[in-house]
């Protein structure tokens, strides 16, 4: 005769088994679920309990860095390196360049402001790098009146650019050098870079 | 059966049902205690007052104690396998010895030295199943839970470890007043014959004379059989109580080659836990009593006859696993909740700290002016417009550069010129610079040169040679860091159609070339 399982004699056992197991998960299941929301409420009291203790620690640091750094910075926010871009500023730059200067062409073209990754390493921690690019023709008389023009725009625009292309094209097979008309036809790409907070905040002074 | 509290609470309670031939007795422990005991006869008036008696006095598991003269035992050998094997090998052997009866039983006692080494094993069976099968069947009936049917010959062997009786030969003679004398032989230790003899009533005969001849009867047998060790003394460890004891002690005397121990029944029931003593010379209490102690495993009952006491110890087994579940879920959820006040008392304290800090931070920077970002995203303000102006690149320093060149070849005239600038991987710059032991570059500047031999005479090798002056002279300028000439005014490589005329023309002829300079730049120098 095979052995059979006598329910009849268990029924009342497993009865109490199955609620002492559930009785016992329930305990233990609460308890760790307890234990783990204050393990959880510690944490982040202890984190800000660090990161405000460090944050008193270094208020003799941030006094110094106010004054050693806020002027300057103060002064890069005025001269269009950090806020919003001055766009009109350039321009006005660029015109006055090429008028004193006396090229007798010099054109240019604008593409809408737009942030970008720089190619190089920089660790722009909280912002972002915003970049304008121009586009510029001009007609130069010898290949001096590039450099000066670099240097009157450094000198008068505000705010810090880089030259990413450039194309200088003698105008004359002759190699002869006109004084009145242009001798170089120059095409150039600039980058027109300004710092300013990260996402749609905008840094105020 | 039905399941109640009391049952779960009344773990102690046992039967144990004493079987002879012809009558019976049912023991009843309750708590570990014996609380009172029946005698049957063997006969259906019998078998009847029996179950009036197991439906009166509630419900337990019962141990059967077998000692009946129609108990066979062999000694024999076979194989050393286990499992299924071994299983067939006894069937074979119970089926050739004791053939009809389904109570049988096989004890291994150890192994031959020689030859293959066989295990030697102790055959037992119950010759007359008959006997037995009525208190089994009436027990079945009432559903009492049956934990096993045990030879007393068997069960002996449990009663010498309670007397720690170590010695090789020993022999054990107990007398049960229900059964006779049973006289028992052990070879260290282990169950060899048994031999039970009737007893005529106490006062008919000198009962000490009567078993001292029986005993003689077996002594005999002993040695006809070479079963006693020759060199060992036969221990004879007789269990006796009161005047009887008495009467033995004075019959008794010790031999070079037997020694008597009189053991007092009631001293050994105090040993087994017995609070209660009894004024009995006869052992069956005794033995009964060894079934009420630790779990003995069963000699003769079938599987579906423990069934119902299987289920027992499950049911059992299931209660006790519950309620260790049960402790042990209460001490770690009690851990866990200890661990989580703790937790929380961190926490508050943590956060009292926190605002403490806060405060104190607040008032300190109420000191400060007031500024748009916090410190230090100033300072990294002023750091990223630093390194922006180091990165600014413009062609101006490679077009210097060339010019250079290009004012010790005055033959050389440029038409046109294509400048970018790359940024190399910063990793990648430095571990070249780290390898080959030359300068790191922040970036490249790349420049494409197109310009031509003026004037030019025709003469091709010359101009050739003058191109590649040129280029030997822009690698003399510091930071070139390659010139390649991209076209030749003529191309004479093998693969390529060389036509033109080879006479004095008048014909104007150019020699164009193009070249392509790299110079490298470090961040804040003009590249």
């Amino acid at each position: 005769m095979a052995n059979k399982v006598d329910w009849k004699i268990l029924r009342g056992s497993l009865v109490v088994f199955i609620g002492c197991l559930v009785i016992a998960g329930g305990l233990v299941g609460g308890s760790f679920y307890f234990k783990s929301k204050m393990d959880r409420e510690y944490r982040v009291h202890h984190s800000n309990f660090r990161a405000a203790s460090q944050q008193y620690l270094a208020v003799d640091e941030e006094e110094r860095i106010i004054e050693e750094y806020y002027p300057e910075f103060v002064r890069l926010y005025n001269g269009g390196f950090l806020g919003p871009e001055r766009r009109l500023d350039w321009l006005e730059s660029l015109r006055n360049a090429g008028k004193s200067l006396g090229l007798p062409e010099l054109t240019y073209k604008m593409s809408p402001q737009k942030v970008e990754e720089p190619e190089f390493d920089l660790n722009l921690g909280t912002y972002d790098l915003n970049v304008s690019t121009m586009s510029l023709s001009m007609g130069l008389l010898h290949e001096g009146d590039f450099s000066r023009l670099l240097a009157a725009i450094d000198r008068e625009a505000p705010g810090v650019y880089s030259v990413a292309e450039c194309q200088f094209q003698l105008t004359r097979d002759d190699g002869a050098l006109n004084p009145t008309t242009p001798n170089i036809a120059a095409a150039c790409i600039f980058d027109w870079w300004t710092i300013d907070l990260r996402g749609e905040a905008r840094l105020q002074l | 059966m039905s399941f109640s509290l009391k049952s779960i609470f009344n773990r102690n309670d046992s039967r144990v049902l004493f079987v002879a031939a012809d009558q019976a007795t049912y023991y009843i422990y309750n708590d570990g205690e014996l609380a009172n005991s029946y005698g049957f006869t063997t006969d259906e008036a019998g078998l009847a007052l029996f179950e009036r008696c197991l439906v009166d006095t509630g419900n337990a598991p019962v141990s059967i104690l077998v000692d009946m003269v129609e108990e066979e035992y062999r000694l024999d050998t076979m194989p050393h396998v286990g499992g299924g094997d071994r299983k067939s090998v006894l069937d074979r052997k119970f089926a050739r010895l004791f053939r009809g009866t389904p109570y049988y039983y096989a004890e291994r006692q150890g192994r031959e030295t020689e030859g293959r080494k066989d295990d030697k094993v102790l055959l037992a069976a119950l010759t007359k199943p008959e006997s037995v099968q009525p208190w089994v069947e009436k027990l079945m009936e009432v559903e009492m839970p049956i934990a096993g049917i045990y030879s007393l010959p068997v069960l002996s062997a449990q009663l010498l470890k309670t007397l720690k009786v170590n010695a090789e030969n020993v022999l054990l003679v107990s007398l049960q007043s229900i059964s006779g004398l049973r006289q028992s032989f052990f070879r260290g230790g282990q169950l060899r014959i048994s031999r039970l003899a009737y007893m005529p009533r106490m006062g008919s005969v000198p009962y000490a004379n009567y078993m001292l001849d029986e005993l003689e009867k077996l002594r005999r047998y002993l040695n006809s059989l070479a079963l006693v060790a020759r060199e060992q003394p036969l221990h004879i460890y007789i269990l006796s109580h009161g005047d009887l004891l008495n009467e033995l002690e004075q019959h008794c005397r010790d031999t070079e080659d037997e020694k008597f121990f009189l053991v007092d029944v009631a001293e050994v029931e105090v040993k087994l836990g017995e609070n209660k003593t009894h004024d009995r010379y006869e052992s069956d209490a005794l033995f009964a009593r060894l079934l009420t102690g630790a779990s003995v495993k069963n000699h003769y009952a079938k599987p579906e006859e423990t069934q119902a006491y299987q289920m027992h110890k499950t049911r059992d087994g299931l209660l006790v696993a519950g309620a260790l579940l049960l402790l042990g879920g209460l001490i770690w959820s009690a851990v866990n909740f200890v661990d989580a006040v703790t937790l929380r008392q961190q926490a508050l304290d943590a956060r009292q700290k926190a605002v403490f800090y806060q405060e104190r931070y607040q008032l300190a920077r109420q000191k400060l002016p007031p500024t748009p970002v916090e410190p230090r995203d100033i300072k990294h303000a002023v750091d990223v417009v630093d390194s922006l102006r180091e990165q600014k690149a413009s062609p101006v320093g490679i077009m210097a550069t060339i010019s250079q060149a290009i004012a010790r070849t005055p033959e050389v005239r440029l038409d046109r010129m294509e400048w970018s600038t790359e940024f190399p991987e910063q990793k990648e710059v430095s571990r070249t610079a780290l390898a080959l032991d030359i300068p790191a570059y922040d970036r490249y500047d790349h420049a494409e040169l197109k310009g031509r031999i003026e004037p030019f005479s025709g003469n091709f090798r010359e101009a050739i040679a003058t191109i590649d002056g040129l280029v030997e002279e822009l690698e003399l300028l510091p930071d070139i860091e390659e010139v390649t000439v991209l076209e030749y005014p003529l191309d004479v490589s093998s693969d390529s159609d060389v036509s033109g005329s080879a006479t004095d023309s008048q014909e104007r002829q150019t020699a164009e070339f193009r070249l392509k300079v790299v110079k490298g730049a470090s961040n804040g120098q003009q590249s």
